[in-house]
């Protein structure tokens, strides 16, 4: 279910900006891969390339090779919106859909795929509230509107929504930033617990974070990766001297 | 604010500590006043309330002899407080003039009216007949066709302006979506007289001719609504119009309320596989949707009050209809044609009435259109 995913010589260019420069990454399956580095440094933006959203941005330009499995993304063979079911996101502030419901939120994109329909999308419904930790919170009022959540049982639902369509790669941008601690801890251990399944890639601005959820660590900087390894040895032994510099909070 | 402070300087001690604020009157007493060192290393909040605060008042004196230093300087206290509560007042007298137009209105309307009222009671709401030569005077033909328009002229250009909207909000490129802003604003500042010229010269006529028979002949010519296509002036024709009035207005509105959605919805809902256009249509749309409504309300406010346009592509014929392709008859119409012939006292008041149903028409349905805002907005 999990995929793998590769990136060859990747660069984001806004206009004549390069947000990210020629990034050469593989990103393992059932894993979770943290990408850190300073603001700016286009660890944002190497997320979005990997799930195509910069397809929306008029000046935006993507070169370089991304694959799924074996699968290139920017190539014809596949269909941008397919392949947004099979690589989920989630984003820095909890955005559930106002307008629906709790059950409606997670729903939502399996019955536009037709992947679920009758006592099937009700189980659905349960399965990816369960592995979101938000079932037994929220299983006595499906039908309440989703703004009725908390701010951590928001993006519990987002990530219960991303879930939905069965993805073999999430990816989530700073997905606990907007959360308090309490909240944190929870997306963290949910994190922990979705890397059976999914390949799952992280960008954070919160190193302790990197260190306690991520088995890789990436560091971005000024578009460059800079380093890439076992979150263990780049915390403890950084081969490149910015990553020591960031890591040690000399800058960033 | 202000008054009460002066009232209270003379009062009990407690009350002219309280009126100092806790954090200025223990950030003081810190400093100036050793004997208040206990309220002072006490909770800041715990000092005006202390007995001790009495003498608050006369050390503070050197500062602003007249009311205790626990006021600002007196540049500031005077013409500051001068011009705040002389803004107050201004501010509070601009909104109560508004309020006091809109009853004088209504009030001048019910006096207007009170012979019709007296002759027919509410019946004249439901009286279809209004013939001023036998003193024959009912409201219903002109609501009739005032609400017919209005709402066919709304059915029109939702839709319209809608398209429109999203298009300038998502779809349209820079070259593309600036110069038709341009002209939906434009479209917004042709008066209505000219586009009711524009109604008699050019659009009566081709109503005549070729869309009315083309319409009947189409599958929309079997709706009740429509019946055997006639002359060129008619409801129809009207609707059109006010439709091309309303439209920028609800377009404009809507854009502005797609674009206030939220970026993050619409890459939620692209992240999960959406397509643009499904986007749109569940996301964006139902996230404005409230905003979208109070659009079509203002255009409908809009086109209940419309009266050049109507009144000279209308017909101007006293009857009730329900056939959009007859003539008929507006409020707004029949007050314009003839206020200035009315030569009885009970022709005058009954087109008084017609306005004073008009007035209460256009207050009911936006207070309606309101309230519904309030519950899809929860």
């Amino acid at each position: 279910m999990a995929e793998r995913m590769t990136t060859r010589q990747l660069t984001v260019r806004f206009g004549n900006a390069e947000a990210v420069r020629r990034v050469d990454m593989e990103i393992p399956p059932r894993s979770v891969t943290a990408i850190i580095g300073p603001s700016g440094c286009g660890k944002t933006t190497f997320l979005r390339a990997l799930n195509r959203m910069h397809d929306f941005t008029p000046v935006a330009r993507v070169e370089g090779s991304v694959r799924l499995g074996d699968r290139e993304i920017y190539g014809n063979g596949m269909n941008p919106v397919e392949l947004r079911t099979r690589v989920g996101m989630v984003f820095q502030r909890p955005n559930p859909f106002p307008t629906m419901s709790i059950r409606q939120n997670v729903t939502y994109a399996p019955k536009r795929h037709g992947l679920a329909r009758g006592p099937e999308l009700e189980e659905l419904v349960e399965r990816v509230l369960r592995q979101a930790a938000l079932w037994d919170e929220v299983k006595d009022r499906l039908d309440h509107s989703a703004t009725s959540l908390s701010g951590g049982q928001q993006q519990r639902l987002c990530i219960a929504r991303a879930l939905a369509v069965e993805p073999q790669v999430l990816l989530m941008d700073e997905p606990a930033s907007a959360l308090d601690p309490t909240a944190t801890q929870k997306i963290e251990d949910l994190i922990y617990d979705l890397k059976q399944e999914y390949t799952i890639v992280i960008v954070t601005h919160n190193m302790q974070q990197a260190g306690r959820v991520s088995d890789h660590t990436a560091f971005f900087y000024m578009g460059h990766l800079i380093e890439y390894g076992a979150t263990d040895d780049l915390f403890t032994n950084p081969r490149n001297e910015r990553t020591e510099a960031y890591i040690t909070g000399r800058f960033g | 604010m202000v008054e009460p402070d002066l009232r209270r300087v003379p009062g009990p001690p407690v009350e002219a500590g309280g009126a100092a604020g806790p954090g200025r009157a223990a950030g003081r007493s810190g400093v100036a006043r050793p004997e208040s060192g206990r309220a002072a290393a006490a909770s800041p909040w715990a000092a005006p309330l202390s007995p001790r605060t009495e003498t608050l008042s006369p050390l503070a004196g050197p500062l602003s002899p007249r009311r205790g230093g626990h006021r600002p300087p007196a540049p500031f206290r005077l013409r500051d407080r001068l011009v705040q509560r002389w803004f107050r007042y201004a501010t509070g007298l601009v909104a109560a003039l508004v309020v006091a137009v809109t009853l004088i209105v209504a009030h001048q309307l019910w006096v207007g009216s009170q012979s019709t009222w007296q002759e027919w009671g509410l019946s004249f709401l439901t009286r279809t007949e209004w013939n001023p030569v036998r003193g024959e005077f009912g409201a219903l033909p002109f609501i009739a066709g005032t609400l017919l328009t209005s709402l066919m002229a709304l059915a029109m250009a939702v839709p319209v302006s809608l398209g429109i909207a999203i298009l300038l909000s998502e779809y349209a490129p820079r070259f593309v979506r600036d110069p038709l802003i341009f002209i939906v604003e434009l479209l917004a500042a042709i008066p209505s007289v000219v586009l009711g010229l524009w109604g008699i010269f050019v659009l009566a006529p081709l109503m005549q001719s070729r869309i009315l028979p083309a319409i009947a002949a189409s599958p929309l010519g079997w709706l009740p609504i429509f019946g055997e296509p006639g002359p060129g002036y008619n409801l129809f024709t009207a609707s059109v119009i006010l439709a091309i009035m309303v439209l920028p207005i609800i377009a404009s509105l809507s854009r502005e309320v797609l674009l206030a959605v939220p970026l993050d919805q619409k890459e939620a809902a692209l992240a999960l596989g959406s397509t643009r256009w499904e986007a749109v249509q569940h996301v964006v749309l139902a996230y404005g949707r409230s905003g979208i409504f109070s659009a079509a309300i203002l255009g409908l406010a809009r086109a209940l009050g419309e009266t050049m346009a109507v009144t000279m592509t209308i017909g101007n014929r006293v009857a009730l209809t329900f056939d959009y392709f007859e003539p008929g008859y507006s409020m707004t119409a029949i007050i314009a044609n003839e206020l200035r012939e009315a030569a009885t006292e009970l022709h005058v008041s009954a087109l008084v009435a017609v306005g004073l149903v008009l007035f209460c028409l256009s207050f009911v349905l936006n207070a309606a259109a309101r309230l519904l805002v309030l519950r899809l907005g929860r």
